[in-house]
């Protein structure tokens, strides 16, 4: 068989071509770092490269999100930490501080409060990158109204001053805290609040006697009413009567009144009169003086206490009025006539309103929210101590003070029970530091990725130049072959 | 027997001589040109008489393997055929981008992806909400880039076509024109052997066009069928011609049916018969067949898996659910469901099941406007588990209801309580079946207050809406090239934050970003296995940029796969061709040797002239 010279030098220029192209491949793979430029010629690897490229980009994704998410999260505990330090600060001063006015008719307490509401309101004010961070998804509104409007309204609008002086006149009434002394028979007192269904004033919840010869009735009926009745025998000296009161804020009180031969009477005591009919009508007027005192220490505070509720409630609970001392209903105050302490939105579960994606199907809902409980309550317990004022010729005055200052500190103890802002603050930082290991796994999955991914994708440098230099030395072997055979051809030999 | 008789041999063998010499002289000079075959000289005894009278040079004769040849075409006819794949593959390859930088559009949905959890993350941020509607507009255009594209190809498939066909008219003509030449000198004994190589030249380069078979007659003459038996060329060629078509689009297709077909076909004109040639299947192998592949098969079903990616988009975007109401009537019960909202494309789906035996049905009633669509097939919808109907709703609700009741057992009744509503009640008493569910998919057309979805995509410039319409083409076709952002949505960036206007969203809500998130990432979605991913029966389904990375990788091995086996086939039509070269090739020492043989016998034979002169001139001076 013959082989035709142009077939020889055909095949040996398509080696060498062959020889060529993969130098071409191999020179492009050193300069590259690469293996391929292209998915097909990935193979295999090509279904792991795409995922663990689409890995690792969804992984940055989560990753921004958990910065972002991270900023905002450490910004509010910032926050709430402070307003927690304002919290204690406000509870201690209640708790412990003195009655000492200063010349606008306010403690040093009261003082402090004014100034740690407007500091608090700042801080439930914040701005992180253009966005509230306490109003819940209203992040372009400040979500609290400044302390100023807060407290005193404007000419329109309602401030929480103004709440409480209605709140007090109705539930002061005529002094007596909504309650009717009447003898309806000679030897016999009747108490009765002064409407059924009112909210306000004193509340006869229970009286208790050990008085001798007075038949006690009720509390019963609506509006509920006592009656006391005088009769043989007298009581005598030493013995008592307890009256237990509900507070407008759902505490109580008690009224004592003790028989005395005394006359006249010290307070808390009745003179034994000469018969059921005199005992009676003192008996009277020692309950009325004391029913008096009470409404300007522990009714009044609860009272007040109670109208910082209405305020801070939403929407705010109004008097019915004017007139005001003898409302017996409440009415929902409106934007129109009440200041809304609170701006922001009030949709959905306060504390949960924001979705953080921060992994496949992994998701953390966060964002605290100005009008949640446990921030609320410093806001409104700081309002009512700086709403608050005393007039110091009042003896009662100090009594009332620490009626109100007890109730403060009480609350901001979250002795009520609520979630307390600590519990916030630490709930917060859980989901921070899931936020924090969700951050560390992705980022170990992206390097981990991406690692496999330069294996897969990337070219050894030293397979490439290994087999570099065994294509070249295969190609000069070739060159070699082709200028020896070129020289054997019978043309030489003739 | 006289001196003169042996300077005639001697003459005879000086021009044998120089004929030889004549041959290695142009068997040299071509042992370079692709084609040629060595040619050799075949002489014979010279016999007048009973005496031979010196030697005849016969006409020049070349050595061809047929059996070889025709297994050359055959391959080299994959070859090329193969060759088209991968050239068209290997762009569509290019078009996914390099791994290394990721800039498929796989990676584009991923990227968009995250800019939408990024939206989720700051709904109240414009920048945030602006690059998303960026991602957005940038997967948008490289879906319309990579689908026009693919019709540009298709389009380059056809003009291919178009001049593959002109070639093949060219070589068929120049076959005929040397089958004459052949015969007439054949038939006066003269070499052909150049000729044949010619006509030889001519026959491979249609074989890379097209498969063929020639056939040799005594006469010299060979005949030209197809691979699949139509005669191309007997004493006449015939005449094939294209139809180009100048533009192509997604919905352009072949069809057998005449009226039907959108893009060209090849006939073959044989005096008043016309054939069409790709309806009979004779392109199997050649460029003509790689072309015709990649026009009618491979790159739509590229388009069909972008048209796919590009409908779930739209549709995951902006479908909604809506839960059907309860309904008696008498003794039965089901429930009924508003139909006013639904549009071409959306469905009701009916849960029942048979009692007592509890086999549940789900039937999807598919709302169609065009009734020469119907009935529609069961792999109208991806899913596999349901039974589909095709409704034509654009008729009175009476028509509506008879339609769907002829659809559906006796035992569940149909019915139209009130205006557009339609009710799905069981048969009460009797107990026969139990309806479950009424469900509709419809597609929210507008931006606000019809749920947390958004009809983000659109279709085309004129914005409309996209609700997989079934038509004459269905919506879905070549959507991918027409898919656009929704430009009230680009007006007002925060309509990707609010979804209801009472009470009015706030911009600081997450809900319907985080709900485009889900479902976009809902792994449930199925896909139409009318793609090629996926089968009817087991459908692809995943979330929407798994699908994105899906197509990718098929694609990527499709192309790679036309390398490997365009290489591989390559090899096999190189190995025979070299083979081939090898055994006809002028191999030139064998010249050489063969230059060295005539030269001698050229010198021998002179010498004999010599010789005779010498005994003449003896001869003549015995007499002086």
């Amino acid at each position: 068989m013959q082989i035709s010279s142009y077939a020889q030098s055909l095949t040996m220029r398509n080696s060498i071509n062959n020889i060529q192209t993969q130098l071409q491949d191999l020179q492009k793979q050193l300069t590259t770092g690469l293996k391929t430029d292209n998915f097909a010629s990935l193979g295999d690897a090509r279904s792991l490269v795409l995922s663990l490229n689409n890995q690792v980009s969804q992984s940055n994704s989560y990753l921004d999100t958990i910065q972002t998410t991270q900023l905002r999260m450490k910004s509010s505990m910032d926050v709430l930490t402070s307003m927690n330090d304002i919290g204690s600060e406000l509870k201690t001063g209640s708790l412990t501080g003195p009655f000492d006015l200063t010349s606008g008719g306010q403690t040093n307490l009261q003082i402090t409060a004014g100034m740690r509401l407007s500091q608090t309101i700042d801080l439930l004010n914040l701005n992180v990158g253009d966005r509230q961070l306490f109003g819940g998804k209203n992040t372009q509104t400040e979500p609290v109204v400044n302390s100023t409007l807060m407290l005193n309204g404007d000419t329109t609008h309602a401030g929480l001053k103004t709440v409480i002086a209605q709140r007090n006149a109705a539930d002061l009434g005529d002094g007596k805290g909504r309650l009717a002394l009447t003898s309806p028979s000679a030897g016999t007192v009747s108490v009765s609040e002064d409407a059924a269904g009112s909210p306000y004033g004193f509340k006869l919840s229970n009286v208790s006697s050990s008085l001798a010869g007075a038949t006690v009735t009720g509390p019963a009926g609506s509006p509920a009413a006592t009656n006391v009745a005088f009769g043989a025998p007298l009581p005598s000296a030493g013995q008592s009567i307890l009256f237990d009161l509900t507070l407008p804020d759902g505490t109580s009180t008690t009224v004592k009144l003790t028989a005395t031969t005394d006359s006249p009477p010290a307070a808390g005591q009745f003179t034994i009169g000469a018969d059921a009919a005199t005992t009676a009508s003192n008996f009277q007027a020692a309950l009325g003086s004391s029913l008096q005192t009470e409404a300007k220490r522990s009714l009044i505070s609860a009272s007040s206490v109670q109208a910082g509720n209405d305020f801070f409630a939403n929407p705010p609970v109004r008097v019915d009025g004017p007139p005001y001392n003898t409302a017996t209903a409440t009415i929902a105050g409106t934007p129109d006539n009440t200041v809304i302490w609170y701006q922001g939105d009030d949709s959905g579960t306060a504390g949960n309103n924001f979705i953080a994606t921060i992994g496949d199907g992994s998701q953390v809902a966060y964002g605290a929210r100005a009008d949640q409980g446990a921030l609320s309550t410093v806001v409104k317990n700081a309002a009512l101590l700086a709403a608050v004022t005393y007039s110091g010729n009042d003896n009662d005055s100090a009594a009332a003070y620490s009626e109100l200052t007890k109730r403060t500190g009480s609350a901001l103890n979250y002795d009520n029970g609520g979630q307390s802002l600590q519990s916030v603050i630490t709930d917060m930082g859980l989901k921070s530091a899931t936020l924090d290991s969700a951050q560390s796994r992705l980022q170990t999955q992206i390097s981990t990725s991406k690692s496999v991914l330069s294996d897969t994708q990337n070219a050894d440098p030293y397979a490439v130049a290994t087999q570099l230099n065994a294509l070249m030395t295969q190609l000069q072997a070739s060159y070699q072959v082709t200028s020896s055979l070129s020289k054997l051809s019978l043309v030489k030999f003739l | 027997m006289s001196l003169y008789s042996a300077i005639g041999s001697a003459m005879s063998g000086l021009n044998a001589s120089q004929a030889g010499l004549d041959l290695v002289s142009r068997n040299i000079a071509n042992s370079g040109t692709v084609g040629y075959t060595r040619k050799t000289s075949v002489v014979s005894n010279n016999v007048a008489g009973g005496e031979g009278i010196g030697v005849q040079t016969l006409a020049a004769t070349r050595n061809v393997d047929n059996f070889l040849q025709q297994q050359i075409r055959t391959e080299t006819g994959k070859s090329s055929q193969l060759g088209v794949y991968n050239s068209f593959l290997s762009r569509v390859n290019n078009m996914f981008g390099s791994p290394d930088s990721d800039s498929s559009m796989a990676a584009s949905v991923t990227a968009m992806i995250g800019k939408l959890q990024a939206v989720a993350t700051s709904p109240d941020d414009p920048a945030a909400r602006q690059t998303f509607l960026n991602s957005a507009t940038n997967l948008t255009s490289q879906l319309n880039s990579m689908s026009q594209q693919l019709q540009g190809m298709r389009l380059e498939a056809e003009q291919n076509i178009s001049t593959s066909v002109d070639t093949a008219n060219t070589q068929l003509k120049t076959i005929a024109d040397l089958n004459n030449q052949i015969a007439q000198r054949q038939a006066t004994n003269v070499s052909v052997a150049d000729l044949q190589d010619q006509r030889d030249a001519a026959i491979d380069k249609l074989s890379t066009l097209m498969d063929v078979k020639a056939v040799q007659h005594d006469d010299g003459t060979v005949s030209i069928f197809t691979g699949g038996g139509q005669l191309l060329l007997d004493k006449q060629p015939v005449k094939l011609t294209f139809d180009e078509h100048t533009s192509l689009d997604a919905t352009s297709s072949y069809n057998i049916d005449q009226a039907k077909r959108t893009v060209g076909t090849i006939t073959l004109q044989n005096g008043t018969t016309s054939v069409d040639l790709i309806a009979s299947g004779a392109f199997r192998t050649g460029s003509i067949s790689g072309y015709l592949d990649m026009r009618d098969k491979v790159l739509p079903q590229a388009q069909s898996q972008l048209d796919e990616l590009a409908s779930q988009l739209a549709l995951s975007m902006s479908q909604e659910n809506m839960n059907g109401t309860a309904a008696t009537s008498g003794a039965a019960t089901g429930f009924s469901i508003d139909t006013s909202a639904l549009l071409p494309g959306n469905s009701l789906n009916l849960t029942y099941t048979d009692t007592p035996g509890g086999t549940q049905h789900k039937v999807t009633i598919v709302k169609v406007t065009d009734p020469s669509v119907l009935p529609l097939s069961n792999s109208t919808t991806a899913n596999p588990n349901d039974t589909v109907i095709g409704i034509n709703f654009d008729q009175p609700m009476v028509g509506i209801v008879a339609d769907i009741q002829a659809a559906l057992p006796a035992s569940v009744s149909v019915s139209n309580p009130s205006g557009n509503v339609i009710s799905f009640l069981d048969d009460g008493a009797t107990g026969a079946s139990d309806v479950n569910a009424v469900s509709a998919t419809v597609t929210s057309t507008g931006l606000t207050d019809s749920g947390t979805g958004l009809p983000l995509f659109v279709d085309g410039n004129g914005q409309a809406t996209y609700s997989g319409s079934l038509g004459n083409p269905p919506q879905v076709v070549g959507f991918a090239g027409r898919i656009t952002v929704n430009k009230a949505v680009i007006a007002d960036d925060t309509s990707l934050v609010v979804y209801r206007t009472s009470p009015q969203t706030l911009i600081g809500d997450d809900t319907r970003p985080n709900a485009l998130l889900a479902r976009l990432g809902d792994t449930s979605r199925q896909y139409s296995a009318t793609s090629g991913i996926g089968s009817a029966t087991s459908p692809f389904s995943g979330s929407v940029d798994s699908f994105a990375r899906r197509i990718v990788s098929v694609q990527a091995a499709q192309a790679q796969n036309a390398s490997d086996n365009a290489s591989a086939q390559s090899m096999v039509s190189d190995a025979l061709q070299q083979k081939f070269d090898s055994e006809t090739g002028v191999n030139i020492d064998n010249e050489m040797s063969n230059l060295i043989v005539f030269q001698n016998a050229y010198a021998a034979n002179a010498r004999v002239i010599t010789t005779v002169k010498q005994l003449f001139d003896v001869l003549l001076s015995i007499g002086r």
